[in-house]
């Protein structure tokens, strides 16, 4: 009997030996995978963190992010509404200068064409020149007082994209109606992550995360060539994810209304202004895209939040390799075709 | 004989319930909250302990309660950090732009490269 049970005993160990020993594995596994990381306070209004899963040396990581600061910098100044730089003609430069020809950089020609282009191909949803209107929330928001519809009405006459005249050729723009003024809040972040991923793509780097304010773009892989684990959080119940996703070489932006927002009058005003309505839109609590492109995934998520999830399946699907989740006030989930959902839980 | 074999199963549960404990396959919740200002680690406080911490010379207070962590009295404007509410799992974090502060949950295992 004791023999017996020595043998039980005997295995029980090895069991828990085989267990221990396993945990331990996955330890190591993980230790590979640990990144390097650096925050910035100072671009596009928000945090954005560089991390780096394969970088070798503390060295090399410090001359990749040297050089991805300097992309960033180069951008926020180039879209800066607020301010205006010494040696470079900026949006504020050319918002200051409504009615006058601006000479610009060749870069940012190019960003207000393609801005021209995202109007087009989100049917106006996505407006750069909408900067009148905005600026009327950008007070509220600073000071929980709705604007006057009247004042809003007013500022509305003021967005025509077609008064936006770029000469791409010469670098020469010119906003024809004095009081319309640009603000590229919406495509600004992801237009500038996707330059810097371009730049480590370049470089022939892998293993990054670039997260600018919930602007996600992952480069490569993991060291032991595993996917990002991206979870997105459940705007309605603090304690659950809408998403967990394995991702890789692909972007993946959230637009949500549920942090930058106010109260009054018992009504909720968040920051993505519906140019049809020209108040709040109303469609969604959250919407996120996957596309490769950070620069159309960040474009999609504000165009998405603007309209209904049946015009938004219409526009994703022009997109190649595009995915959309849509979570509605009720907490209901829609999802296009191909977003690469699964279960919460198993992604745990 | 059968009084052994009862110590022995008895040791072995308590063998087991301790190594069990010891390398428990963590869930995915960190272990620690880590302080940054302007992106250099300031301080870490352990998630297994309640506590009110004074941050950054008082611009912010982070609480610790029952393994979550949120951030309260912000001397910021927008008081953003405060409506992002509790964080617990790692890699999750808690932002205040102005004072250029950030929380991070650290030390958990198998978990998230990036919470959005």
């Amino acid at each position: 009997m004791f023999k017996k049970t020595c043998t039980i005993a005997t295995l029980c160990v090895l069991v828990q030996v085989l267990f221990f020993s396993c945990s331990r594995n996955t330890r190591i596994v993980n230790e590979v995978n640990t990144a390097k990381s650096r925050t910035y306070y100072t671009f596009f209004d928000t945090v954005t963190t560089v991390s780096a899963y394969s970088c070798e040396s503390d060295e090399e990581f410090e001359n990749v992010c040297s050089e991805l600061e300097k992309i960033f910098d180069y951008y926020h100044r180039l879209f800066d509404i607020y301010h205006e730089y010494s040696g470079i003609n900026n949006l504020c430069t050319v918002n200051k200068l409504s009615g006058q020809n601006v000479s610009i950089d060749k870069e940012l020609a190019d960003f207000l064409l393609y801005a021209k282009q995202c109007y087009d191909i989100s049917g106006g949803e996505v407006n750069v020149m909408m900067g009148s209107v905005l600026k009327l929330w950008h007070n509220a928001l600073e000071n929980s007082e709705v604007p006057a519809e009247s004042a809003l009405k007013e500022a509305a006459i003021h967005t025509d994209i077609g008064n936006l005249y770029i000469d791409s050729e010469k670098s020469i723009v010119k906003i024809e109606d004095e009081k319309a003024s640009l603000d590229v809040g919406a495509l600004a972040k992801g237009y500038a992550v996707e330059k810097a991923a371009t730049y480590l793509k370049d470089k022939g780097l892998t293993g990054y995360i670039i997260n600018a304010g919930g602007n996600v773009r992952l480069i490569g892989t993991k060291t032991d060539g595993s996917k990002f684990k991206v979870a997105i959080r459940n705007p309605n119940e603090e304690d659950s994810f809408a998403a967990v996703l394995n991702l890789s070489d692909t972007s993946c932006v959230t637009s949500g209304i549920y942090e930058r927002n106010f109260t009054s009058d018992g009504v909720t005003y968040h920051h993505i202004i519906d140019p049809d309505t020209l108040y709040p839109s109303r469609y969604f609590r959250s919407v996120s895209v996957i596309t490769e492109d950070s620069g159309i995934a960040d474009m999609l998520s504000t165009a998405l939040s603007c309209m209904s999830y049946e015009e938004g399946l219409d526009l994703i699907g022009t997109f190649e390799d595009c995915g959309a989740m849509w979570i509605t006030f009720d907490n209901e989930y829609l999802y296009s075709d191909n977003f690469p959902v699964f279960n919460a839980e198993e992604g745990l | 004989m059968r009084k052994n074999d009862f110590i022995l199963v008895g040791c072995l549960l308590v063998a087991a319930l301790i190594l069990f404990a010891v390398i428990k396959p963590s869930d995915v919740c960190g272990s620690a909250a880590v302080v940054y200002v302007n992106g250099t680690e300031v301080s870490r406080y352990p998630l297994d302990t309640n506590g009110s911490y004074v941050l950054n010379n008082g611009t912010n207070t982070l609480v610790i309660e029952n393994r979550k962590a949120y951030v309260t009295d912000s001397l910021c404007p927008d008081k953003l950090c405060e409506k992002q509410g509790m964080i617990y799992y790692e890699n999750q974090s808690i932002v205040c732009l102005p004072n250029r502060l950030t929380v991070m949950i650290e030390g958990g295992e198998g978990n998230f490269d990036v919470i959005i």
